[in-house]
């Protein structure tokens, strides 16, 4: 199969172990995110990948070619993969055309240097050919750093963390050019990152490793959002609103209505997470729910992340994210919903149990 | 296309017999939609999964037969992916209307059949080759 | 990612990884050589002089030592802060100009300035000459007039050109403080005086206590200003002894009690070093303000920063100069240039030698890692510490014994004696400058070995190129400059060292130094000019390459 082929690979610096029986696929053509807390073992991934690092356990194949396991270890130079790294690793004492340049080893200097210039046409950086990485800006050190791995024609290409040095608004529109340069190149590409966002909006696949180095959940970012089938999954993107409960006929009992919790057995102690767009907000006069009481409001733009409280008197504060064309200084009588989209169930293993909270993010 | 190459190969017959068998449903499918022809997606699909559960069903047997200790994270493992299926089928539905709904079935398949049945049977190939 | 196998550590450079750790070893072994020679023969029993030491110089050495190491302290500290200060905070005429001339007097020997404020103060000199004449006095004994030739003038004279490495480390911590901290004690009400004393001063505490160690082991490491003033400190202790004693054992006795001193202060150095890191206080930076002066105030800064310069730099070798033209002479001019040719084999040479090993085990550390290798390098760059007639004595030592166990073997296995190989050559000399100026070397080279980011090697390699290719193409031209200035600050070192050399060379064998040092001690300061001009010639290219840095200088960088 063309593409990278990861599998068993277990990794360990000392004691402590950063990567369990890794599995990665990334078929030719396809984008597949690794998103973990920072401290895992992703970059390490991308190291043994690339042969940067030796493996310890397990092998890894491109294009049907083992470059890596308890036998084999194939040098760096000798894969055939681009890598573009966190800080983008520009050779200060060349010229932008020659980083290009650098990595088409064996090819005629005159084919080098056109290829190099259609590189850099590619990610609009032609003109600056002539400067130095240090007279760039972070957005430009990043397009010749994309353009310099994308220049020998890799096989596979590697990025670690490669908007993490970037400046919000910048960051959104280098990641869709990125993303479009990727695709017309067709070349698979496994890349790293911390943040859930940008996994969902560059990948085909979201792998979520834990910090305990093994992968958690495998799937298409919709799948990932929607339905986590871990704790640490779920909590990944951002404010989780809290409920303990437990399992009777199949159905958590909240304050804010009644969840499923299909395939658990009664009497289990579980922990409902809810997203802030989960809890639905009502004030007309035939709303069903529960009554919550405002207690302020955050615009986000488009959203408004509202904090509210039970109006039954429990102290536990909940947030709601609701459309900015709520005011909630006009409401009254307010009256909050679960919807089961954004719920969901996970057994408490032996956790301590606070009976409404709210969790932040796990990042 | 998908292949099953020597490095996906668990070397034992039956499983990699359902794999083959797996992999060359994918491929028909694939084919089929990349031809235009999605008319009997829905059915080809249904079938795909079918033979998925038989074979999660076959493997848990075996596993449980040569004492495989994890065989519990393993079972829990095909649960999860009884969603993945779901919606598989649901792609299938639309795959004549929508074409996003045909490229996204694609890619399922591929990474289901490739990352999430056959790379995850890797991590007991050496125990079975070891019984 | 250090204790875990990398990338070179494991492919490319597997059979080699013995070869570092041997390697370094071996370096760090022959610079503790001569160390550990002397605290062994310190211990040795025989001729003891320890009570003999006791009872008669050694209080005065010690109270010498002590005293020289105070007053030194205390100016280069003053003239250092203060003069880094006015220049990185305030804006006043010739701040620009002062910013790097202040650094000056650095390209200036203490002996050097010695000899010529002694020629220029002396009763016979000018200055006094001057007085009587315009007071029409005919007798010493109608004036006072400070003796140039006390310990005052020793502390006077090591000041004027030591405050510089005070002067260095403090600017550059002054410039790394966020000028956020500054203004927001300005906010919190304190007035610009409190807010230097208590927010400035303190997070440049570290720098500071790294620049006067510096200065301390250099007043420890002289010998000719002491020498020429006859103040007993002990590495005048030490010639004495030996010189006019020959008595090595009472000198390995005197300089094993002098490491004292020198421990004291590289663990003080190593604290600070340590300190530094936890002080900086934040990652952006801007400009600092620049505190516009009024003009009785701004005059004042231009005077106070003009003194240093002038007494330490400018007078010194306008006086110089102007011997070197009066006393104009072929003779002397042959002489100068066979005693430069001399110093440039030598420091050369040594030079040579020290950039070499100072890559071998930078890329030892970089490549293999590991605590020991680390410390390793670390005691391999502790000469630079130790006082120039400590190390003498142990490498007399070690190279004797060496020498004498080469004989032996000779003797026994082949029936001739092959005599003193090492002792008293040109290679023993080298070996003393090695050991003693390892450290600049090895921390340039490290430092720049620093800035290749690991994923630029990882970029070269999977970008198709293989380790020794990643060397050529990525390495060699990035480290280009810091091996040159790394050759450089040895060469320059080497060039101005005394006491070392003194006894080292072989017999009336001349480097520029000893000839200054041979004709100013017999007051023959025209004699000695053109080559003491030619040394202060050479101190002056690394004061360019520092102000040079210093003008770039951003957060991080490291000086010294």
């Amino acid at each position: 199969m063309k593409g990278l082929l990861i599998h068993g690979v277990s990794h360990a610096y000392g004691d402590h172990k950063v990567l369990d029986k890794v599995a990665v696929v990334v078929p030719a053509g396809e984008l597949v995110c690794l998103l973990g807390p920072s401290g895992c073992g992703k970059s390490t991934l991308l190291r043994l990948a690339a042969g940067l690092e030796v493996l310890q356990e397990g092998s890894i194949v491109i294009d049907d070619v083992t470059v890596a396991s308890n036998t084999v270890h194939m040098e760096p130079e000798k894969r055939r993969i681009g890598f573009m790294f966190q800080d983008y690793a520009l050779f200060p004492h060349l010229s932008v055309l020659d980083n290009v340049i650098f990595g088409m080893v064996g090819s005629a200097p005159a084919k080098a240097r056109s290829r190099a210039m259609e590189m850099l046409d590619q990610v609009d950086m032609v003109n600056q050919a002539s400067k130095y990485p240090h007279m760039l800006s972070g957005g430009q050190q990043q397009r010749i750093a994309l353009a310099r791995a994308l220049a020998p024609e890799p096989k596979l290409l590697l990025l670690d963390e490669p908007f993490s040095g970037l400046d919000t608004n910048m960051r959104a529109r280098i990641r869709e050019e990125t993303l479009g340069v990727l695709k017309q190149f067709g070349v698979a590409t496994l890349m790293v990152t911390h943040d859930p966002e940008e996994a969902m909006f560059m990948a085909d696949r979201i792998k979520i490793l834990g910090s305990d180095g093994r992968i958690l959940q495998a799937a298409r970012p919709h799948e990932i959002y929607y339905h986590p089938k871990h704790e640490f999954v779920a909590k990944m993107f951002g404010l989780m609103n809290r409920f303990d409960g437990v399992v009777s006929h199949a159905q958590v009992q909240t304050p804010l209505g009644s969840v499923a919790a299909p395939d658990m057995a009664d009497g289990t102690k579980v922990q409902v997470l809810i997203r802030p767009e989960g809890i639905v907000l009502e004030s007309h006069e035939d709303a069903s729910g529960t009554a919550v009481e405002l207690l302020s409001t955050h615009l986000l733009g488009h959203d408004n992340i509202v904090r509210v409280r039970l109006a039954s008197g429990s102290s536990s504060e909940l947030y709601v994210r609701v459309h900015h064309a709520f005011e909630p200084e006009l409401a009254l009588g307010i009256k909050a919903i679960i919807d089961p989209d954004y719920a969901f169930v996970f057994p408490l293993d032996g956790e301590e149990s606070g009976s409404s909270s709210l969790v932040k993010a796990a990042q | 296309m998908v292949e099953l190459t020597a490095s996906f190969e668990l070397e034992s017959e039956a499983l990699d017999k359902d794999h083959q068998k797996m992999i060359d449903q994918v491929n028909a499918i694939i084919k089929k939609v990349d031809a235009g022809s999605t008319d009997d997606c829905q059915a080809q699909v249904a079938e795909f999964v079918a033979l998925s559960k038989r074979h999660f069903a076959r493997e848990e047997a075996l596993l449980v037969s040569v004492n495989y200790p994890d065989v519990e994270k393993h079972r829990k493992h095909h649960l999860d992916l009884n969603d993945k299926l779901d919606h598989m089928l649901e792609f299938a539905k639309m795959a004549s209307e929508n074409n996003m709904a045909c490229e996204s079935l694609k890619k399922e398949l591929v990474y289901f059949i490739m990352d999430d049945v056959i790379t995850a049977d890797l991590e007991f190939k050496e125990f079975l080759s070891q019984t | 990612m250090t204790t875990s196998q990398t990338l070179a550590g494991n492919t490319g450079w597997r059979l080699k990884i013995d070869g570092w750790t041997l390697g370094t070893a071996a370096v760090s072994t022959a610079v503790m050589l001569p160390i550990v020679a002397v605290i062994i023969l310190a211990f040795t029993p025989g001729d003891d002089i320890w009570g003999h030491l006791t009872s008669t110089v050694l209080p005065l050495y010690i109270t010498t030592t002590v005293q020289l190491m105070i007053g030194v302290g205390t100016g280069t500290f003053f003239i250092g802060v203060g003069g880094a200060w006015l220049v990185t905070i305030y804006r006043f005429p010739g701040k620009r100009f002062f910013e790097w001339a202040l650094l000056l007097p650095m390209a200036m020997p203490a002996y050097v300035i010695a000899y010529v404020y002694t020629d220029v103060l002396e009763y016979a000199g000018p200055v006094q000459g001057a007085l009587r004449h315009l007071f029409g006095w005919t007798s010493i004994r109608q004036y006072w007039f400070p003796e140039i030739r006390s310990l005052g003038g020793a502390v006077s004279m090591m000041t004027l050109v030591l405050y510089p490495y005070v002067y260095l480390l403090a600017r550059a911590a002054f410039l790394e403080q966020s000028v956020g901290v500054l203004e927001a004690s300005r906010v919190l009400g304190r007035s610009q005086w409190q807010s230097f004393y208590s927010v400035a001063l303190p997070l440049a505490r570290p720098a500071i206590v790294i620049g006067l160690s510096l200065v301390l082991m250099e007043t420890l490491n002289d010998f000719g200003t002491v020498d020429f003033f006859a103040v007993y400190t002990f590495t005048l202790g030490i010639f004495d002894v030996w010189m006019n004693m020959s008595n090595i054992a009472g000198a390995a006795q005197l300089a094993s009690l002098m490491l004292l001193f020198v421990i004291a202060l590289v663990l003080a150095e190593r604290f600070a070093r340590r300190k530094k890191r936890f002080h900086q206080t934040t990652t952006t930076y801007k400009n600092l303000p620049g505190y516009k002066l009024g003009s009785i105030k701004g005059l004042l800064a231009t005077v106070v920063c003009t003194l240093p310069v002038v007494l330490g730099f400018a007078l010194p070798s306008i006086v110089l100069a102007t011997y070197a033209v009066i006393h104009f002479d072929g003779d002397v001019v042959v002489q100068v240039i066979q005693t430069a040719g001399n110093s440039l084999l030598l420091s050369g040479t040594a030079a040579l030698i020290a950039v070499i090993v100072a890559i071998f085990m930078a890329y030892g550390v970089r490549i293999k890692g590991g605590p020991v290798l680390k410390v390793m390098t670390r005691i391999a760059a502790l000469g630079y510490a130790v006082p120039g007639s400590v190390l003498a004595v142990g490498v007399i030592a070690v190279l004797a014994s060496l020498d004498n166990s080469i004989d032996g073997f000779m003797r026994q296995h082949f029936g001739f004696s092959s005599g003193l190989l090492f002792s008293g050559t040109v290679a023993a000399v080298i070996f003393g400058y090695l050991v003693r100026f390892l450290a600049l070397s090895f921390g340039t080279v490290e430092a720049s070995l620093t800035k290749i980011t690991p994923s630029m090697d990882g970029a070269a390699r999977t970008l198709g190129h293989g380790p020794f290719a990643t060397l050529r193409r990525v390495h060699l031209p990035l480290m280009k400059t810091s091996i040159l200035t790394a050759g450089m600050l040895v060469f320059v070192d080497g060039m101005k060292e005394l006491p070392l050399t003194i006894i080292l060379r072989p017999f009336n064998f001349q480097t520029l130094a000893t000839y200054v040092h041979q004709f100013a001690s017999d007051e023959q300061l025209g004699e000695a000019s053109l080559a003491a001009l030619a040394i202060v010639g050479t101190g002056i290219i690394p004061v360019i390459l520092l102000s040079y840095a210093i003008r770039k200088s951003r957060p991080g960088n490291e000086i010294a």
